[in-house]
């Protein structure tokens, strides 16, 4: 197997495709963090604008807390070492889709091409084929998560005296390291996922379609869902079908690797930070950490299953 | 596996693709460091056979052993000992042709990387070997998978078309290098091919498929000796052709494009023209009706129903 692993992982290192999505994914963490660091001082204007004006509205109230929250919670996320944590969770924005197209080209070629061919008839079992490619996929992951790690750390002590104001220390560094493994581990269930549909399309144009859409689809469901399942909860009876879509975005991929990363931690995003002051209180959307762990490993297993035992039934011959 | 057992065999080895039967109950075998020909007309099975063998296609029915492993369920043991070229080569257009090389060298263990530049070099792409696979011609391509089929020493070598896109010089070079591997190194090789004349130059025996089923088998020598013949002028062809037809050593008579066909041993003409003469049968012309693969290929794939062993 594990030559196996390296011969899948030497392509992908010779990908020049590869290194671009992580340079692309390095700059645009390092936007994203100094954006973060923009909003946590406007933010800050706007809390010490709002104190002065709106402090008597029940709903001036209300907003004063949700800036308050989004800005602690920034304040604490770029502190040094914390970034390296944030950076590793803010990356995965943007990152779940890049890995899946990664995914979705290396693991389609194969069947597209018609190395799979080359490779099979070499006496490779078609499981150990799926498992190899699976976990180079996933060591390609956890080489971009060590990159992101770096960068944060890089750009973090520079952060946290924007942000924070006080001397570095490297109190809480375990913490944020521990932080970058689960943003590791959470990425296989994408992996697997994204193989499962480049093997089941052969091709990793119909993968990347598909796999991205569904992405999407949860990532839009991730920004307004979670808001509307607590207000909702706590104003009115919410209609049927936004309760069954509330249920059904429980069950994603991405809420699971979500709260599975933030285990400790707010979830605090600017589309939910509302939301997210009383998610705690929420009924409909579990935030149990194990819960998500169960997830995240069941979702793993069962695509890497079901992807070897399609490709054990499949006649693999040149229109494949 | 013991040095009788032959390495590879099929029993009535069958595939079917919903309707289409593709192979059907082909029976063969391939003795050890022999050059086994496996010819057929396009759409003759050759290609499915060779994917059953690699464990690419699930067989129908039958069964086959490769290696003296069985193709259902021992064949992850034997392929590790099979190099193979299936249809095109295929390999990873943006790495070069080296790191193509290494990466099915890590997939074949033990040690092969170190075989690279010498395989490199045998299949005449030295210097080529950091060139991206991407900017290669069909022939290069075709060199590569010889080289990534020859990788780790294997004990077979299934080849299918391995001269497709090779202009004549490299043709003659690659039919040499098969040639050397079974008489130098003992390197049994099961080469697939349409064309003709590569089969009858470099193979000891053939199978010949055609529409799924196989329709003739043996040593090339045999199978050539045995459509060998006589071939005449003669006026009173049709006396002349119930005369020698009832020679007991004289196979078959026919009239074909103003000649008398006699099948039978070159050497015996003179007896031919001694029985013709003793009946005031005199020929204009006798001469020795030589055939190549190819006629007794185009005589079976067009006329042969029964298989026909040599």
């Amino acid at each position: 197997m594990r030559r196996l692993v390296s011969a899948s992982w030497l392509r992908i290192r010779r990908r020049l495709l590869g290194r671009a999505l992580l340079v692309l994914m390095l700059v645009v963490l390092a936007v994203q963090l100094e954006g973060r660091v923009d909003r946590l001082e406007l933010l800050e204007a706007k809390l010490e604008e709002a104190e002065t004006t709106v402090a008597e509205e029940t709903l001036g109230q209300l907003a004063i807390a949700s800036y308050r929250v989004e800005a602690d919670s920034l304040r604490d996320n770029l502190s040094f070492p914390n970034v390296i944590g944030y950076g590793a969770r803010l990356a995965t924005d943007f990152g779940w889709f890049l890995l899946i197209a990664l995914t979705a080209i290396v693991a389609g070629e194969d069947s597209k091409q018609g190395t799979l061919r080359a490779i099979l008839s070499r006496g490779v079992g078609r499981a150990r084929y799926v498992a190899a490619c699976f976990l180079s996929l996933w060591l390609a992951a956890g080489v971009a998560v060590i990159a992101v790690t770096l960068l944060s750390a890089i750009l973090g002590p520079g952060l946290h005296a924007r942000a924070n104001g006080a001397p570095v220390c490297l109190d809480g560094l375990g913490l944020a390291l521990l932080s970058v493994v689960r943003v590791w581990f959470a990425s296989a269930p994408f992996i697997a996922a994204t193989l499962f549909w480049a093997i089941l399309a052969r091709s990793p144009g119909p993968a990347l379609g598909v796999s991205v859409t569904l992405q999407f689809i949860g990532f839009v469901m991730g920004s307004m869902l979670p808001f509307v399942a607590v207000t909702g909860s706590l104003v009115a009876r919410l209609p049927g079908a936004i309760v069954a879509l509330i249920r059904l975005y429980s069950l994603t991929i991405g809420y699971s690797a979500d709260i599975f990363m933030h285990w400790g931690i707010p979830i605090v995003k600017p589309t939910g930070a509302m939301g997210a002051i009383v998610m705690a209180d929420s009924s409909m959307l579990s935030i149990s950490p194990w819960r998500a762990i169960a997830f995240i490993l069941g979702y793993t297993v069962l695509f890497v299953a079901w992807t070897s035992r399609i490709l054990r039934r499949r006649d693999v011959t040149s229109e494949t | 596996m013991s040095g009788d057992t032959p390495v590879i065999r099929t029993y009535d080895l069958t595939k079917r693709f919903r309707k289409v039967t593709a192979v059907d109950a082909v029976s063969f075998s391939v003795q050890r460091g022999e050059v086994f020909g496996f010819l057929g007309p396009n759409g003759a099975g050759k290609t499915t056979t060779i994917a059953m063998l690699l464990g690419l296609v699930h067989p129908t029915a039958g069964s086959a052993e490769v290696l003296g492993c069985d193709i259902r369920r021992g064949l992850s043991k034997a392929l590790p000992r099979v190099g193979a070229i299936v249809e095109t080569p295929t390999f990873y257009p943006y790495m070069s042709a080296a790191d193509n090389l290494l990466l099915v060298s890590l997939v074949v263990g033990d040690g092969a990387d170190r075989q690279i530049p010498a395989l490199l070099e045998q299949v005449g792409l030295e210097g080529r070997g950091a060139d991206k696979v991407g900017t290669y011609s069909l022939g290069m391509r075709q060199r590569l998978g010889l080289a990534a089929a020859l990788l780790g020493n294997p004990e077979l070598l299934i080849l299918d078309e391995p001269t497709n896109g090779l202009d004549p010089a490299g043709m003659h070079e690659v039919r040499l290098l098969i040639r050397r591997l079974a008489d130098e190194q003992g390197t049994t090789v099961f080469l697939s091919s349409h064309l003709l004349h590569e089969v009858e130059q470099v193979c000891d025996s053939v199978v010949i498929l055609n529409k799924g089923r196989l329709i003739a088998q043996g040593r090339v020598d045999q199978l050539l000796s045995q459509a060998h013949g006589v071939e005449m002028r003669i006026d009173g062809a049709d006396r002349a052709a119930r005369l020698l037809a009832g020679l007991d050593w004289v196979s078959d008579v026919w009239y074909e494009a103003g000649r008398l066909r006699v099948q039978a041993p070159p050497e015996r003409a003179a007896e031919l023209v001694a029985a013709l003469a003793g009946r005031q049968l005199f020929p204009s012309e006798v001469r020795p009706a030589v055939s190549t693969l190819e006629s007794v290929f185009l005589e079976l794939t067009n006329d042969q129903e029964e298989p026909v062993d040599a």
